[in-house]
């Protein structure tokens, strides 16, 4: 057929038919997908709808080749499924966050080096900063000088005075703002531990122990008193631990009000 | 199977979710609707981004279209309210009296009404309308009888074959070959520029 290059009588027969309705479903269904692609078909069918307007005394203006696409795309656009901006965002958001984590947190991390202001100070017995993170159970945390009340700490500094340490360390590390064993606040409960009892001899070198008590106390302080760093190796004689026993259950009581 | 149950079909399947329905639509009555707008507005451009508007705004109301009506009808409304909110929209007065689609469709002066169309086009769809006339007359008289009962007076290919006492295939291809025999005819002058400006 020369009236259509491209199109085989068969297709243009059936696009004529399938105009009148009168193609089989199957026919019409692929007529209809050949009709998306095909520009040759959609030519045909513009000018056999024109010429068929005109037959029926229909007026007819004829419209662009891409008016169709035009209407599908603009259909496409409207109605397709919106892509979330959530990732986007979240992506953006994140990146953010590591660019300020990067930034800042270094500086924060040298800040926490310097002492805290007065709110710190006021609560000192409730939440010391410069404590590091400790694997402690309720216990530790109890027995450690961060949960002794101040009183008890007051108390606890005026009873062992007289066992002020003699033994000079060469060396003292600086754990948790507390230069020597010296100046540490001792803990009262802990000092009056019945157990576990050491070798040593209380009455032969009281400040001995006395320094014992204390060091072993600041090293458990942040976890780094040995093995079993919560545990006070101190050497005190019978009578003092069967003494000790009684005021310990008592400080516990008292803790934990 | 008549026109307008062949619509109802397509409409059907296009409220189902079949897109390329909705595309059949388009391209079985974007010229018609051209021609409706035509009426109202005179630049061709904004004619077509007019026809545009409506073939979307009745995509979008389409799922509310219950076949009541002719679905041309109904389109045909669409395409005048979106004409004339067009014509409002840009500060001009719309036409104040209207024709309903289907005496529109069968207005005796319906060239009449193509005032606001350029005489270019107004000269091409003469010269359409004139072309089509001459080549269904000189068509052999077994191809123009069978066009002429399909297009004029809507009768199906079974009712054609009963009347022209033919088999339904016979019909289907006279049909056809009127068909192409016209579109020889046009296609020289749809194809030229001055049709798409």
């Amino acid at each position: 057929m020369n009236a259509m290059n491209t199109l085989d009588d068969k297709i243009c027969e059936q696009l004529s038919a399938w105009m009148d309705g009168e193609l089989s479903k199957d026919e019409a269904m692929f007529l209809e997908r050949r009709l998306q692609h095909d520009e040759a078909l959609q030519a045909l069918y513009s000018r056999m709808q024109i010429g068929s307007s005109y037959m029926k005394g229909h007026s007819a203006r004829l419209m662009p080749r891409d008016l169709c696409s035009n209407i599908k795309r603009a259909l496409e656009e409207e109605f397709a499924p919106k892509k979330s901006r959530r990732p986007f965002f979240a992506w953006a958001a994140a990146a953010s966050l590591a660019f300020a984590a990067v930034v800042f947190i270094p500086g924060m991390m040298q800040n926490t080096q310097t002492p805290l202001p007065n709110i710190a100070k006021n609560s000192e017995a409730a939440f010391t900063p410069n404590l590091p993170a400790t694997f402690a159970s309720a216990d530790l945390v109890a027995n450690s000088p961060s949960a002794v009340s101040t009183s008890v700490v007051a108390s606890t500094s005026s009873s062992v005075k007289h066992t002020k340490p003699v033994v000079k360390a060469a060396s003292v590390d600086v754990v948790a703002g507390v230069e020597s064993p010296e100046n540490f606040p001792l803990n009262v409960s802990s000092e009056n531990k019945a157990w576990p009892r050491s070798p040593v001899n209380a009455n032969s070198d009281p400040a001995l122990e006395a320094y014992l008590v204390r060091h072993n106390q600041m090293m458990a302080q942040d976890g780094m008193g040995g093995f079993v760093p919560y545990v006070d190796v101190v050497a005190q004689d019978a009578d003092a631990s069967d003494k000790s026993s009684d005021l310990k259950t008592g400080e516990n009581a008292g803790d934990s009000k | 199977m008549g026109e307008n149950e062949l619509d109802l079909e397509l409409v059907k399947r296009v409220q189902s979710g079949d897109k390329t329905a909705f595309d059949v639509l388009v391209r079985k009555y974007q010229h018609r609707i051209g021609a409706v707008i035509g009426r109202f507005v005179h630049d061709y451009a904004e004619s077509q981004d007019i026809a545009q508007e409506t073939f979307i705004r009745a995509y979008r109301a389409l799922n509310n279209f219950r076949g009541d009506a002719q679905f041309y009808t109904w389109l045909y409304r669409i395409a005048v309210n979106t004409a004339k909110n067009h014509l409002v929209s840009m500060k001009r007065r719309p036409p104040t009296s209207d024709v309903d689609a289907d005496d529109a469709e069968h207005f005796d002066g319906a060239y009449r009404m193509h005032d606001s169309d350029t005489p270019e086009h107004e000269l091409l769809r003469e010269e359409i309308a004139r072309t089509v006339s001459e080549v269904v007359a000189e068509l052999p008289e077994e191809l123009r009888q069978a066009i002429t009962l399909r297009e004029m007076e809507g009768l199906s290919y079974e009712e054609i074959s009963e009347t022209m006492d033919c088999p339904i295939g016979t019909v289907r291809s006279r049909i056809f070959r009127a068909r192409e025999a016209i579109d020889l005819r046009l296609r020289p002058l749809m194809d030229s520029e001055r049709v798409r400006p």
